[in-house]
């Protein structure tokens, strides 16, 4: 079923049916707390990504959008189920491989920022890149161009505390791409930003898909931008309640902009 | 992450909170001052006691007397013990002298180079040209191998056919010479009494011999109970000779001391041979070794003391560390998020509990080579009690000593931070990320 939705989506790459998921979640299900206060989050999930996906997920405040990212990026252990990065169970990924996966497949932009507030808004870009191991100059340079690329090569030596909400966002989206991930997983991407903004984003992060093939995860209540992705997974109380496909008219009408011309 | 980004990012972190990293700086420099200090003084009293030893004639050196000698003064001192006469020689009270047997035994044990009984020589007293006074003085011999610590002049040559003199700094001011380098080859007089003679004069002076002798320099002072004038073999003999004048020849050759010199490797079975002759044999390290182990207890009670501060720092540092790995619960999970390793935040928590250790132990080192410099000028200032030890430097420090305290220190702190920095490893990222 979720093959022959696949095989209407956007990227070009994904056509062939015999690649592999980049990630498969088989009956996934999250439950916090124990006993008495237990609750469960997320109850069952079955839904494969392939590579150079665009994949939104919307549903209510609380529905367990922030749960199922968290479990997809391995950053959270399932309570049943598994997830599966390029056909190998996530619960055997340990240390070093999971460690790589973390730092230089996966981009994260998370719904709260999380940056470190006393660090230079450039220290908090370049945190990935230290943590790979790239050199001094080298890793300045790479997080200088994607700083430039959202708009914010101004603010580099400002303290992260001293930005906007949107700015912030922004940071965090410049840390995300700094090192030339895969998958991107974005929690509320453009929650913080107006729609001019936003907008930049959007078709910043939907270009890094064109042209890199990167496969986008995006949490969002927006209808609009749930659009533009190439499937839409709709949560209600944990459950996976639909999924659809947009067809090429609606992603036409969304008209993301270099994107659309090429798909001509 | 590079080690070298860990080493950085531990010290900015550091100093994201200065007054706390401070403060548990301050801790561990309690502890490090007390004991890098400690340390250094210690080094200059054994440094001076070592160059003491070697300049009293050295390892080698044996200087022995009769054990029943020793022993039956002890029993004397105690009153219960009475013992029967017999005719046997052995009960005589000369039993105390070394026995010409005793000496030629001793002789023929392995490693011992020479061995000589050593004559008494006493004096009435020493004058000189530039005084008209007279000073009460005990000589002492200079022996073969010796190498004695020169203020001025040079030693006196042991079979010189001069009677040569080695003065001390408090003759040489007291005969009038308030430079030392003056005194070097003055003739002064020295009186010796002919005890025989001396039974039946009335007047002490009829009985006295003077000698003209030759200064040929003053020594450096020694802490070592040996020290006063020293003359050479040929002053020490005719001492003697004038000494037992008259005497029949079998209390003229009673000797209650000899010396000898030996292999150094050796020393400790000769003494047990010597022993096993009847003849308690100390080396001049023996003697200092009291002095040795007194400052050896000090030392570990106060360093003893600089542990207990250590203890109380360590505590200070898991405390530090503790409230840095609660203030940065979300750092920590963001870095993890982004795939550092454990071992990696394990690291870089020990990094800044090295990095206090660091400078806690630095800040130590610094502050006690102030004060034992300062202390250094204070005790050799006029009228304290260095004043007369030039060459000593009660602290001392030399990187050898502090190396390894720094680096100890080090040590101590990494195992202090280890809990904190596991803790800190151990953190869930999405439970770290969520903490507000
Ligand atoms: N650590 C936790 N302990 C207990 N309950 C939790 C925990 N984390 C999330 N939840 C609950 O799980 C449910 C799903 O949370 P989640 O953050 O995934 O929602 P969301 O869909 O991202 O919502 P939003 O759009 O507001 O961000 C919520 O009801 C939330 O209260
Ligand atoms: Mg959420």
């Amino acid at each position: 079923m979720v093959k022959n939705k696949r095989s209407i989506s956007d990227g070009s790459k994904t056509a062939k049916t015999d690649v592999k998921p980049v990630i498969e979640v088989k009956n996934l299900s999250k439950t916090y707390g124990k006993k008495s206060t237990a609750f469960k989050a997320l109850n069952d999930i079955n839904l494969s990504i392939y590579p150079g996906e665009t994949v939104a997920i919307i549903g209510k405040s609380g529905s367990g959008k922030s749960t199922l990212m968290h479990l997809m990026a391995l950053l959270d252990k399932p309570t049943s189920g598994s997830v599966r990065i390029l056909g190998t169970d996530a619960s055997k990924l340990k240390g070093k491989k999971l460690n790589h996966l973390r730092n230089e497949y996966f981009g994260f932009v998370f719904q709260q920022f999380f940056m470190n507030s006393n660090d230079s808004v450039l220290e908090n870009v370049i945190l990935p890149l230290k943590i790979s191991g790239v050199r001094g100059r080298t890793r300045k340079k790479r997080a200088l161009e994607a700083l430039d690329i959202v708009d914010l090569e101004n603010k580099a030596k400002n303290k992260a505390n001293n930005l906007s909400g949107g700015q912030k966002q922004r940071v965090c989206i410049a840390r995300a791409i700094v090192n030339n991930p895969k998958v991107i997983f974005a929690d509320e991407p453009t929650g913080n930003l107006d729609s001019g903004t936003g907008k930049k984003i959007i078709d910043l992060l939907f270009g890094l898909n064109k042209e890199k093939g990167v496969t986008l995860i995006i949490v969002t209540h927006d209808e609009d931008l749930a659009a533009l992705c190439g499937r839409q997974i709709r949560i209600s109380d944990g459950e996976l309640v639909k999924e659809t496909a947009s067809t090429a008219r609606t992603l036409r009408n969304a008209s993301i902009k270099e994107g659309d011309k090429e798909d001509k | 992450m590079r080690t070298r980004d860990i080493i950085k990012t531990a010290n900015t972190n550091l100093l994201r909170n200065k007054v706390r990293s401070a403060l548990t700086i301050l801790a561990i420099f309690v502890g490090s001052f007390t004991i890098i200090l400690n340390t250094a003084i210690s080094a200059g009293v054994n440094n001076f006691i070592d160059k003491q030893l070697s300049s009293i004639g050295g390892e080698g050196y044996l200087e022995m007397t009769q054990t029943e000698a020793m022993e039956s003064m002890m029993s004397m001192l105690n009153a219960s013990n009475v013992q029967e006469y017999t005719d046997d020689k052995d009960s005589r009270n000369n039993s105390f002298y070394i026995k010409p047997e005793q000496i030629e035994a001793g002789r023929k044990i392995d490693g011992v180079k020479s061995l000589e009984p050593l004559a008494d020589a006493s004096v009435d007293y020493v004058t000189g040209p530039k005084t008209s006074k007279r000073y009460r003085a005990t000589f002492n011999l200079i022996v073969d191998g010796i190498n004695l610590d020169m203020a001025s002049g040079k030693a006196p040559e042991i079979n010189s056919s001069e009677y040569q003199i080695a003065l001390t700094d408090a003759y040489a001011k007291a005969l009038g010479y308030e430079n030392l380098d003056d005194v070097v080859g003055e003739k002064i007089t020295i009186a010796v009494p002919s005890t025989l003679k001396c039974y039946t004069s009335e007047n002490r002076k009829d009985c006295q011999t003077l000698l003209t002798v030759t200064v040929t320099g003053v020594q450096a002072p020694g802490i070592l109970a040996i020290s006063g004038p020293r003359t050479n073999l040929t002053l020490w003999n005719k001492i003697h000779e004038i000494n037992v004048a008259g005497l029949p020849a079998s209390s003229a050759s009673e000797y209650y001391q000899a010396v000898a010199e030996v292999d150094p490797d050796k020393i400790d079975e000769i003494k047990e041979q010597l022993k096993e002759l009847g003849l308690t044999a100390m080396s001049v390290e023996d003697e200092a070794g009291s002095i040795k182990s007194f400052l050896d207890v000090m030392v570990t009670v106060l360093n003893i003391f600089g542990g207990i501060a250590l203890v109380a720092a360590s505590i200070g540092i898991i405390n530090t560390l503790l409230m840095s790995v609660q203030e940065r619960t979300k750092e920590i999970g963001l870095m993890k998020a982004l795939g550092m390793s454990r071992l990696k935040i394990f690291f870089s928590f020990s990094c800044e509990a090295i990095a206090l250790g660091f400078w806690g132990s630095i800040f130590g080192t610094v502050v006690s080579m102030i004060i034992g410099t300062i202390i250094n000028a204070v005790l050799h200032g006029e009228g304290m009690i260095l004043e007369s030890f030039p060459t000593f430097e009660l602290v001392q420090f030399s990187p050898a000593t502090v190396i390894p305290v720094i680096l100890l220190i080090m040590f101590i702190s990494f195992i202090a931070g280890t809990a904190p920095a596991l803790k800190a490893a151990r953190k869930d990222p999405i439970e770290a990320l969520r903490y507000e």
